[in-house]
C-alpha cells in the first residue's frame, strides 16, 4: 500500500491546499476509517514530493492564530497526478479483467 | 481526571529536545502537527496531559518518521564560499603547475675538516659559510662563458649562496657542504671550490689583519717621531743643527738608520740642553717606543701570514644526476596541498551536503499503512 501514498496525496492536494494533520484526517474520513496514514508515512512522502517540485508549501496562520504549513500542487504535480491516474486506471482495468475472467478448469 | 501537576510548557520543552536533528522549519511543522492533534483530542474530552501523551505517542520517534525530512535538501549555494573555494582550488593548481615547471635541481656534497682550536671552530664554520667565501669559491672556478658574470651580480650571488648548506657533523670538526644547482656538474664544481674559497678567504683575512696592524704601528711611529721632533728641535737649533724630523714621518714609513742617528743626536743635544727645555724621561720613553715600534714593524713585515685554522678535504663532491626537489618546489607543493584542502572545504560548505549524504529515501522503508485491521 505504500505505493498508493503518492497518488493519494497528489489527489487530495489537487482538491485543495492542505496541511499534514488535515490530510491524515481527510484520508481517514474518505476511507470511512478503513485506511489511515501515520505521520511517519505521510511526512516523508510529502517532503519528497516537495523536493521533487510536485508540491510547494507556505506557512499560513490558522483561525486560532497558530501557524500551519500548507501544501499545494504545482503544475508539475498536476502533470504527475495525470500520469499516476492513467497508470492506476490501467492497473484497475487489468485487475478487473483478471478477476472477472472465469476460472480455468 | 486532569493532573494538576502537569505543565504543558515544560512537557513541550522536553519533547522539543528530541527534535535536535531537524531544521527550524521542520521543527515548526512537527510542533504544528502536535498542536493540531492535541486540539483534536481535547475536543473529544481528553485532558491536556492525556492529549499531549497520546499525540506524542502517535508521532512516535520523530527522528524515525522524519527520516526523509532530515535528508539533505537542495540548498541555495553559498556563492561567497564557492568563489573562495574555486579561488583556492585554482591557486592550488597554479602552485602545483608552477612547481612542475620549475627547473630540476641537483645536489652535490663534499666533506671537509676544519683543523683548529675547538673554541675557534664556530668562527671558522661561519667563515666557511660566509658569502665572501662563496664569492671566492665562484672565482676559483673556470665557469662557462658568462657564468661568472651571472654569479657576480649581487642578487644572483645571494640567490646562489642560499643554495649552499653547511651541516656540521656532531662532535667532530667535520662539515658537510651541500650545494644545489640546476646543473649537476656545476653543483659538484661549486661544492669542491668552497674549501678553496675558504683558504683564499683566510689568506685575505690574514692580509687584512696584517694591514691593520701595520697601519697601527705606523701611526705609533709617526706620533712618536713628532713627539721627539718637538723635544729635539729647540736643542738642535741651539747647537746650530737642523734635523728634518718631518722627513722621517709619512704614511709609508719604514725603519731607517737615520732613526738611530737622530736618537744619538737627540741624546747629545739633551746632555747639553738646559734642563727646562725638555723632559729627559719623556725623551727616553719616546725613543724607546719609537725604536720598539720600528722594530715591530720590520718584524711584522717579515712575518709569514699566520694560519689559525687549516681546512682538509675528506671527501670530494661527485656529480650526482639524481634530481631533488628544490626548496621552492617543496614550498609550492606545500601551498598547493594546503590551498586544495582549503578549497575543498570551502566548496563543501558552499554547496551544502550532497544528496547522497544522510541516508536512503524514506519511502522505501516507510512505515506500513493501516487499512482496516490489516497492516500492509
Amino acid at each position: 500500500m505504500a505505493a498508493s501514498s503518492r497518488p493519494l496525496l497528489l489527489s487530495l492536494l489537487a482538491e485543495r491546499e492542505s496541511y499534514g494533520y488535515d490530510l491524515i484526517r481527510r484520508l481517514r474520513e474518505l476511507s470511512h476509517g478503513e485506511m489511515e496514514w501515520t505521520e511517519g508515512t505521510l511526512y516523508p512522502v510529502l517532503h519528497r514530493l516537495e523536493r521533487d517540485g510536485l508540491v510547494k508549501s507556505n506557512w499560513q496562520a490558522a483561525e486560532s492564530g497558530r501557524q500551519r504549513k500548507y501544501y499545494q500542487l504545482t503544475t508539475a504535480g498536476h502533470q504527475s497526478l495525470g500520469h499516476e491516474k492513467s497508470q492506476w486506471m490501467f492497473l484497475n482495468q487489468l485487475m478487473e479483467s483478471l478477476w472477472k475472467a472465469p476460472p480455468s478448469t | 481526571m486532569e493532573s494538576t501537576s502537569f505543565n504543558l510548557n515544560a512537557a513541550l520543552q522536553a519533547w522539543r529536545a528530541q527534535l535536535g536533528a531537524l531544521s527550524r522549519d521542520e521543527r515548526r511543522e512537527v510542533e504544528s502537527h502536535l498542536q493540531d492533534s492535541m486540539a483534536d483530542l481535547r475536543s473529544r474530552g481528553l485532558s491536556e496531559q492525556e492529549a499531549f501523551q497520546i499525540a506524542t505517542e502517535r508521532l512516535g520517534a520523530v527522528t524515525a518518521w522524519t527520516a526523509d525530512a532530515v535528508l539533505p535538501q537542495p540548498r541555495e549555494p553559498r556563492w561567497s564560499w564557492l568563489l573562495a573555494g574555486w579561488g583556492a582550488m585554482g591557486s592550488g593548481v597554479l602552485c602545483l603547475i608552477s612547481s612542475l615547471l620549475l627547473p630540476k635541481m641537483y645536489e652535490a656534497h663534499c666533506l671537509v675538516e676544519l683543523v683548529c682550536e675547538p673554541t675557534n671552530l664556530p668562527t671558522q664554520r661561519s667563515i666557511l659559510g660566509s658569502p665572501e667565501t662563496f664569492l671566492k669559491a665562484v672565482r676559483q672556478l673556470e665557469p662557462p662563458r658568462g657564468w661568472r658574470d651571472q654569479f657576480e651580480e649581487e642578487a644572483a650571488l645571494e640567490k646562489r649562496h642560499r643554495a649552499v648548506r653547511l651541516e656540521p657533523v656532531p662532535d667532530t670538526a667535520l662539515v658537510r657542504i651541500t650545494v644545489s644547482d640546476e646543473h649537476a656538474e656545476q653543483a659538484a664544481k661549486l661544492a669542491n671550490a668552497i674549501p678553496i674559497g675558504y683558504e683564499s678567504r683566510k689568506v685575505e683575512m690574514a692580509g687584512e689583519d696584517r694591514a691593520f696592524k701595520l697601519r697601527a704601528l705606523e701611526e705609533v711611529i709617526t706620533e712618536q717621531e713628532m713627539r721627539l721632533g718637538r723635544l729635539v728641535a729647540p736643542v738642535a737649533s741651539g747647537l746650530g743643527l737642523s734635523p728634518t724630523i718631518s722627513s722621517m714621518g709619512g704614511a709609508n714609513f719604514a725603519f731607517r738608520p737615520e732613526h738611530l742617528s737622530v736618537a744619538m743626536l737627540r741624546q747629545d743635544a739633551v746632555a747639553e740642553a738646559p734642563a727646562e727645555a725638555s723632559s729627559p724621561v719623556s725623551e727616553v720613553e719616546a725613543e724607546r717606543i719609537l725604536t720598539e715600534a720600528s722594530l715591530n714593524l720590520v718584524k711584522l713585515k717579515a712575518e709569514p701570514v699566520s694560519q689559525d685554522a687549516v681546512i682538509r678535504l675528506h671527501e670530494r663532491a661527485a656529480i650526482n644526476h639524481e634530481a631533488v626537489p628544490s626548496a621552492a618546489v617543496r614550498q609550492l607543493q606545500g601551498w598547493a596541498g594546503a590551498l586544495t584542502m582549503l578549497g575543498t572545504v570551502s566548496l563543501w560548505i558552499g554547496r551544502g551536503r550532497p544528496r547522497w549524504f544522510g541516508g536512503r529515501i524514506a519511502e522505501e522503508s516507510a512505515p506500513a499503512i493501516a487499512v482496516g485491521t490489516d497492516t500492509f
